[in-house]
């Protein structure tokens, strides 16, 4: 536990981030398969600036994390070869890309429907890369319970599964949740969701066992990994929870109480995740 | 460039940690930091006998290790910022105060673990090779504080010329991760094929 609240920041950028983008990605593919009146989708970019102040929030976190940011700027030096000043651009880009875009729609810049369509996937596929950078940060080949597919892996998931929910947020205020779990939009939805749902889902349980596994001089890993077990475990029932009700809001009724409920439940059984993951910190040495 | 790496006499060491109060004392660190540190090993049971005596496997043994300023230091690597970088004269790996934020991923990927962010300084602190006492012509304080002259600091090709290249022992990691410029005698306690089952008794200490 120690471990985990030690990088406290770290577990909350890592919650925000993926949710922030992972909405950006769900209205990109409800521009482009579904349909919605001049007036949701006027709403609907009013109502973006939620994903975006989520981001914005794990980006503070993020930076919160630094001993001196005042040094940030450094980090373009190594850009290509640190997977850390990577990851930091990765998503930098997609905050610049998904504030200006909010900027433009709310400006009336995006009339065309093709335009929208276009921008708004550019920002949704720059989230999702975004994501598989934050996960490609960990990847160091001293900490083996780190260094696999399944840490970017996580992070995608997290983002296509707690993100989907964050957009129908979005378009379930602006009233047009209907519509966005419409036809081939919902099709489009309920895929990346389930998909993200089922790649969160594995990776975090293969994530935990190779982690609590893994032999340690220096930290009693049994002890470390019994302190967390709460945390894996009810991630995993409120994953399951989650996905429940975001099926629900998507298949059958987006609803403003599954929508809620379904973000309130993405983001904790995230965090948790998260937190096991930096507990199960296991290096191969000290 | 020469490189500099240390030597450690793991059969002399007695686990008296005065190299460690040594470094803290002239590097003057914050209580919490150290930049050279003392894991006590400890492994082994008691078991009694039929007779009603007992017998014993237990075995100890103690690791002084600062940073070992390796060929392919993980901490660099990592760095975000080039500010954990190998210093060209000697290859001692150093933290550019200017350019450091402090992420704290050197100390994620070291697995000697080396570097410790200070969050009072605003960015990452390590053994620095006593750089300043080198360039006198002075020989590092650990080296010159050990009672039982257990380390040596110098050229590495020197040091493994004369002493052997063995750079592991537990729980030490693969030396194929990143190079590590250090020599080790290992004592008996290490040596023995139970040593792979110690564990580190201070974890909090260090």
């Amino acid at each position: 536990m120690e471990l985990a609240m030690h990088e406290l920041p770290l577990a909350c950028f890592t919650t925000l981030a993926p949710l922030g983008a992972g909405a950006f990605f769900m209205l990109a593919l409800s521009f482009c398969f579904g349909e919605f009146t001049k007036d949701q989708l006027k709403k609907i970019d009013r109502l973006t600036i939620i994903p975006l102040l989520v981001a914005f929030v794990g980006l503070l976190a993020s930076v919160f994390h630094l001993a001196n940011p005042m040094h940030m700027f450094s980090v373009a030096n190594t850009v290509g070869s640190s997977p850390l000043a990577n990851e930091i651009t990765a998503f930098g880009v997609f905050m610049i890309v998904a504030a200006v875009y909010w900027i433009v729609a709310l400006a009336g810049g995006l009339k065309s429907m093709a335009a929208r369509k276009a921008f708004a996937m550019v920002a949704g596929v720059l989230g999702l890369i975004a994501a598989i950078f934050i996960g490609c940060a960990y990847l160091l080949p001293t900490i083996p319970t780190w260094n696999n597919p399944w840490t970017p892996l996580s992070i995608l998931g997290f983002t296509l599964f707690g993100g989907t929910l964050l957009g129908l947020l979005v378009t379930t205020c602006a009233g047009a949740g209907e519509a966005s779990v419409k036809g081939k939009a919902g099709s489009a939805i309920f895929a990346a969701f389930t998909i993200g749902a089922v790649l969160a889902l594995v990776s975090v349980i293969a994530l935990w066992i190779m982690g609590s596994t893994a032999p340690d001089a220096v930290l009693r890993v049994g002890d470390l990994a019994g302190s967390m077990i709460w945390a894996f475990v009810l991630f995993i029932i409120l994953t399951v929870v989650g996905y429940g009700v975001g099926f629900a809001a998507i298949k059958i009724s987006p609803l403003m109480v599954f929508v809620v409920v379904g973000v309130v439940l993405a983001a904790i059984a995230i965090f948790l995740a998260r937190l096991c993951f930096y507990a199960l910190q296991i290096g191969v040495g000290l | 460039m020469v490189q500099y790496g240390f030597y450690y006499d793991n059969s002399r060491c007695t686990g008296c940690k005065t190299c460690v109060m040594a470094c803290k004392d002239y590097h003057d660190t914050a209580l919490d930091v150290a930049y050279r540190k003392v894991y006590d090993l400890e492994g082994g049971t008691w078991a009694k006998d039929a007779n009603g005596t007992y017998s014993t496997d237990c075995l100890f043994y103690h690791l002084s290790m600062a940073c070992n300023h390796c060929e392919d230091p993980a901490c660099v690597a990592a760095c975000p910022t080039t500010a954990m970088h190998k210093e060209k004269d000697r290859g001692l790996v150093l933290v550019d105060d200017s350019k450091c934020v402090g992420c704290g991923y050197c100390v994620m990927a070291c697995p000697y673990n080396a570097p410790k962010v200070s969050r009072d300084l605003g960015h990452s602190v390590k053994c620095n090779g006593c750089q300043d006492r080198l360039d006198q012509g002075l020989q590092t304080i650990c080296v010159m504080a050990c009672p039982l002259r257990a380390l040596d600091f110098g050229p590495i090709d020197e040091l493994r010329a004369k002493y052997g290249d063995n750079a592991q022992i537990h729980p030490m990691p693969e030396p194929s991760y990143t190079k590590p410029n250090i020599t080790i005698k290992p004592s008996p306690a290490a040596l023995d094929p139970a040593a792979a089952n110690t564990r580190v008794a201070n974890p909090k200490e260090v």
